[in-house]
C-alpha cells in the first residue's frame, strides 16, 4: 500500500523548472501577490497599532486638566489659589501648574513648554534639563544649529541658546517644540510669575477622575473646563479611526486586483491544457498534474506572501518613519519620525496572509482541477483549433 | 584464494540507481525550490524576532517624555488644533 504524500521532490523540481519557462508571467503574479499582501496588511496594521501606542501614551498623561475659561475663551490660572483649593478635594493627588502654549518660531508655530526644578527628578540623565535662557528642542528642530540662538516670539520675543535636542524615540511626545525653563516660558507667554496655563492633576484610580469633575468645579472660584484623559484618548482615538477609516476603502481596488489575478490564474490554466492533455497521454495521473499545477502556484505565493507581509511591517514598524505624520496625519513642516513597534502585531499579519492566500490558494485548485479532468484528446484537440 | 560466491548470490540483480532528482542542469531550479521554502519562515521568524526584542519599547520612550513633561497630548495631533486647549486664543 503506498501512502500518499503531498510534497513530492522530482515534481517540486518539475514546477521550478517550469516556472522558469514563463520567468515573466511568474514575476508578475509574484509582484501582484506581493503588493496585495502589503496593501492589506497595512491597513490592518496602521489604526491598530497607532491605537495601541496612543494608549501607551495616555497612561503617562495628566488624568486631569483644570483650565480656568472666560466668556473671551483661555485665561491664566492663579496658581496659589488654585492650589490651595484643589488640595481640599479628597482623592485629588499630586496637582502641579502647567506653563505651555504656543509661539512663533523658526518656520511656524512652536509649541513651548516650561519645566522647573521639580521635574529634575524624572528628567532622563542624558538630555540636559533648560536653566535660564537656554532651549531644548523637539525633533522638528534637529536642523537647526545648536551654535545658533534660537529666536521665539510670543507676548515678547526672546532669544535662546540651544543645549540639545529630545532623542528621536521622543518625537511622538513633543515634535514641533521647545521645553524651556519655567521663568523663560512664563516671560515669553505673558503670564505672571504667579500664573500658569492650566493645572493638571492625578487620582488614585482612573474612575475616580471623572467623579472627581462636579467636586473640582465647585470649589474654584472661577468657571474651569476638566479634561479628563480618557477623554482626550478616546477623541484621539476617534480621530484615528476616522483618519485611517478611508484607507478600508483601498480593499476595494486590493479586491479587483485579487480578481484579476484569479481571472489570470484561469486563463493561465486554459493555456496549459494542451500541456495537461500531452502529459496525460504519456501516462501522468490527475494527482500528479494537480500537484504540479499547486507546486507551481505555491512556490510563487509562499515568497509573495511572506515578502508582502515583511515590506508591510517594515513600512510601518521600521525605526523613524515619517510618512504617517506626513500622509495619514497631514503634518506640516518636518517629518514626525515615528517609532512604532510591531507589539500585537501578529493577528494583523495572519489576516493580511489569510486574505490574500485563502482566495488565491482556491483560484489556484480550480484552475489545477478544472484541466485535469477534462480528456486528454479534448484538452489536445481543444487547445490546437 | 578468492573466495568463491555462491550462483545464487552472484546473479541477484542488482538495484537500479534511483535516477538523481537534481541533475547538474536542473541546480538552478534547487536553488530556486530552497529559497522559495526557506525565505518565508526567514521572513516570518526575523518579524517575529523584532516582535519579541523592541514590542511596546519604543512606545514607551514617548511615552516617558509625555509622563516627564506632563503633557495630555502625543504630537501627532500638534498644538493649537481641536485636541488641543485652547485652540483659538494660545496664551
Amino acid at each position: 500500500m503506498t501512502r500518499f504524500c503531498f510534497w513530492n521532490r522530482p515534481l517540486i523540481a518539475w514546477a521550478a523548472r517550469d516556472l522558469g519557462r514563463q520567468p515573466f508571467s511568474a514575476l508578475l503574479l509574484f509582484v501582484c501577490l506581493a503588493l496585495l499582501v502589503t496593501l492589506v496588511t497595512l491597513v490592518l496594521l496602521l489604526g491598530q497599532s497607532l491605537r495601541l501606542a496612543s494608549v501607551q501614551w495616555a497612561a503617562q498623561a495628566p488624568d486631569l486638566v483644570v483650565r480656568r475659561v472666560t466668556p473671551g475663551g483661555w485665561a491664566p490660572l492663579p496658581v496659589a489659589e488654585a492650589l490651595e483649593r484643589v488640595q481640599t478635594v479628597a482623592g485629588v493627588l499630586r496637582p502641579r501648574p502647567r506653563v505651555w502654549g504656543v509661539v512663533q518660531g523658526p518656520g511656524g508655530p512652536w509649541t513651548v513648554v516650561g519645566v522647573d526644578a521639580a521635574a529634575a527628578a524624572d528628567w532622563p540623565a542624558d538630555v540636559p534639563l533648560p536653566r535660564a535662557g537656554e532651549a531644548l528642542l523637539g525633533t522638528a528642530g534637529r536642523w537647526l544649529a545648536t551654535a545658533q540662538p534660537l529666536f521665539l516670539e510670543g507676548r515678547r520675543a526672546l532669544g535662546f541658546k540651544v543645549v540639545g535636542y529630545l532623542p528621536r524615540s521622543a518625537a511622538a511626545a513633543l515634535h514641533d517644540g521647545v521645553v524651556l525653563n519655567r521663568q523663560d516660558a512664563l516671560l515669553l507667554l505673558g503670564l505672571a510669575g504667579d500664573q500658569a496655563t492650566d493645572l493638571a492633576l492625578e487620582v488614585f484610580h482612573d474612575e475616580e477622575a471623572e467623579a472627581l469633575r462636579p467636586d473640582l468645579a465647585s470649589v474654584l472660584p472661577w468657571p474651569v473646563t476638566i479634561t479628563t484623559s480618557r477623554e482626550q484618548l478616546r477623541r484621539q482615538l476617534d480621530d484615528i479611526d476616522r483618519r485611517t477609516g478611508w484607507l478600508l476603502a483601498s480593499f476595494v481596488p486590493a479586491l479587483a486586483a485579487m480578481a484579476l489575478v484569479v481571472a489570470a490564474l484561469g486563463a493561465a490554466g486554459r493555456r496549459q491544457r494542451w500541456e495537461v492533455g500531452v502529459l496525460k497521454a504519456l501516462g501522468w495521473g490527475g494527482g500528479d498534474l494537480l500537484r504540479l499545477h499547486l507546486y507551481r502556484g505555491l512556490l510563487i505565493a509562499g515568497p509573495a506572501v511572506a515578502v508582502g507581509s515583511a515590506a508591510a511591517y517594515l513600512l510601518l514598524f521600521a525605526p523613524g518613519t515619517t510618512w504617517v505624520g506626513r500622509w495619514i496625519f497631514g503634518l506640516p513642516g518636518a517629518p514626525l519620525p515615528l517609532h512604532l513597534s510591531g507589539q500585537s502585531a501578529a493577528g494583523g499579519l495572519l489576516l493580511g496572509m489569510l486574505l490574500v492566500a485563502l482566495p488565491f490558494s482556491a483560484a489556484l485548485f480550480w484552475s489545477g482541477w478544472q484541466a485535469v479532468i477534462q480528456d486528454p484528446a479534448e484538452s489536445i484537440a481543444e487547445a490546437e483549433r | 584464494m578468492a573466495k568463491t560466491l555462491p550462483a545464487q548470490e552472484v546473479t541477484r540483480p542488482c538495484p537500479a540507481p534511483a535516477p538523481p532528482i537534481w541533475p547538474g542542469a536542473w541546480r538552478q531550479a534547487r536553488r530556486a525550490v530552497i529559497a522559495a521554502l526557506l525565505l518565508p519562515w526567514l521572513l516570518l521568524g526575523l518579524m517575529g524576532l523584532d516582535m519579541g526584542l523592541r514590542g511596546g519599547r519604543p512606545e514607551q520612550t514617548a511615552a516617558r517624555w509625555v509622563g516627564c513633561l506632563g503633557l495630555s497630548t502625543p504630537a501627532l495631533w500638534p498644538a493649537g488644533d481641536g485636541m488641543h486647549y485652547p485652540p483659538e486664543a494660545a496664551p
